[in-house]
């Protein structure tokens, strides 16, 4: 089933629609642009305007507690007078100890949820929302606050279990790792309102359109010879890191050119031809189409100066150190 | 101790006890109200109830009066125990709901919020979340109504009038027994009660308190 919606949260400036199909469609934006209100208004926790449906079932005019949503709160809102058997079971319409272990949290039932550390918390949290067997998720940075480690051992429970359920999840992240390894898609909300971004895994190269500050742009694959698949030249590349399979670059340390070109100090340089330019607050995006999706954060200015538009052929250079493997 | 004197202690034990029984869901619906709302209605309201902790209890006890008497509700309950219940019920509702009150507003709100998302209704995450979290709190305010029914006296007495063994509780007693030219000790007896069950109460508020901390 899928989750269609297209709600204004008037005294936020979100006026946000999007459909989210099964699988796990990561949603980006910088800090204060609105992602977990949008996710609180979904759920039936702020008040909104417009629709709600999963499937054919209108879900607006519900109450929260009929939403059926399973939700992972950023600041998790672990119930402290229940233990962890009693936050999993609380809204558990059945047995819950297949919950239990698929999340590692036997071995802690009763354990008060204040003695746990910051990774177990998120284990019940998750766990909390998954054992009310909801019909879709939302899940607010259910990895922020986990070392690497833990949220290495979190992320193969979670992409376990979100590939069996094959619901429609919608997830908040900041972190390139947590894009990479859990979703399929991409939602960029920016300036109220929400874009679509190309999906961001497999093998064929991608792009990621986002707002700025989210810290990620662009993740591509890299293959063995250090090429960008749908690029000709192999890139410039810090030595890479064991296990890593994907650089990423943000939009703000690409530099674009017109011809004629001179010689510069940058490593890479990929041609390619300007396919869109959007506002992003009081700069550009520039998309260029150069085998792979590049994106340049531009001022309106240089733009001009340029005298970019759809189809202008550029050069998009960057700097070695600018790349960054994932 | 005199027959007369263990009755009067064991009838104003019972009927703190019925006032703070009745108070218990008036109290929890009103101290939960209190705390999550705002508007001019509310605070007028919460006026109202909380008024019998300013006014002279005398003047509480002749309002049920008139509330009760024949130019009011007519019921035929002035100068009964029910009366002395209603009364020292009236005069403690507000030690109670003010503990309640405290107490829910002692609870985060967004703990409701994440409990309404895992399907509970309105009422579920109150009773599933909010009463267990606020149960000190409401415990505390138990206890202090509980003492200030047991301490009743001036509600009482115009209300429920001074009966041997109907209405006629520890306060009553003591009053009655220090209007008598003597008492063959009652006042003195009765008085050394009241202190031991006001010092129980305490500690037991106290208790509670802690525990909260």
């Amino acid at each position: 089933m899928t989750l269609r919606f297209a709600l204004q949260l008037p005294d936020r400036g979100l006026d946000a629609a999007a459909e989210v199909p099964p699988g796990v469609t990561g949603l980006l934006g910088a800090n204060g642009a609105g992602k977990s209100s949008l996710l609180h208004a979904l759920a039936g926790l702020l008040p909104h305007r417009g629709t709600i449906e999963l499937g054919n079932t209108p879900l607006h005019d519900q109450p929260p507690e009929a939403r059926g949503v399973g939700l992972v709160f950023q600041d998790l809102r672990l119930f402290p007078h229940l233990d962890v058997r009693g936050n999993v079971a609380f809204g558990a319409p059945g047995p819950i100890d297949d919950v239990m272990a698929r999340f590692h949290l036997a071995a802690l039932s009763h354990r008060p949820v204040t003695s746990l550390s910051g990774g177990q918390k998120q284990r019940v949290a998750l766990a909390r929302a998954w054992a009310r067997r909801p019909s879709w998720l939302l899940l607010d940075e259910p990895t922020s606050a986990l070392a690497p480690d833990a949220r290495r051992a979190l992320f193969a429970d979670l992409r376990e279990a979100l590939h069996e359920a094959a619901l429609p999840c919608l997830l908040v992240t900041h972190r390139p790792e947590d894009l990479l390894a859990l979703t399929d898609r991409l939602l960029v909300l920016h300036g109220g309102a929400l874009h679509p971004a190309a999906p961001l895994h497999g093998a064929r190269p991608h792009e990621v359109v986002e707002a700025r500050r989210a810290g990620v742009a662009m993740v591509w694959p890299v293959d063995a010879d250090g090429c960008v698949p749908g690029t000709r030249l192999p890139l410039v590349l810090p030595p890479r890191p064991e296990g890593a399979t994907h650089v990423t670059v943000r939009p703000e340390d690409v530099i674009l050119a017109t011809p004629p070109h001179g010689p510069t100090s940058a490593r890479n340089a990929l041609d390619g031809t300007v396919s869109a330019i959007v506002p992003a607050g009081s700069e550009r995006l520039v998309q260029v189409d150069a085998g792979a999706m590049v994106t340049a954060s531009l001022t309106e200015r240089a733009i001009e100066e340029l005298q970019l538009r759809p189809g202008a052929q550029v050069r998009a250079w960057i700097k070695t150190t600018a790349l960054r493997w994932v | 101790m005199t027959p007369d004197e263990l009755h009067a202690i064991a009838l104003s034990l019972g009927i703190a006890a019925a006032a703070t029984a009745i108070d218990l869901p008036v109290a929890l619906l009103l101290g939960t109200w209190f705390a999550r709302h705002r508007s001019t209605a509310i605070v007028l309201v919460e006026a109202l109830v909380m008024a019998p902790l300013v006014l002279p209890p005398v003047v509480t006890g002749y309002g049920l009066l008139l509330l009760f008497g024949p130019r009011g509700l007519g019921l035929p309950v002035a100068f009964t125990p029910a009366a002395a219940v209603l009364a020292s019920a009236v005069v403690a509702l507000p030690l109670f709901v003010r503990g309640v009150r405290h107490a829910v507003e002692g609870v985060d709100t967004t703990l409701v919020e994440a409990a309404r998302s895992l399907g509970a209704s309105p009422w579920a995450a109150w009773r599933r979340v909010v009463l267990p979290l606020a149960l000190p709190g409401v415990l505390g305010g138990a206890v202090l109504a509980f003492a200030r029914a047991v301490g009743e006296f001036g509600a009482t007495a115009v209300f429920a009038g001074s009966i041997a063994g109907r209405t006629r509780t520890v306060p009553l007693a003591i009053y009655g027994a220090l209007q008598q030219v003597d008492d063959g000790g009652t006042a003195w007896r009765l008085s050394l009660a009241a202190v031991g069950l006001s010092l129980l109460g305490a500690v037991a508020a106290e208790l509670i308190a802690r525990r909260r901390t």
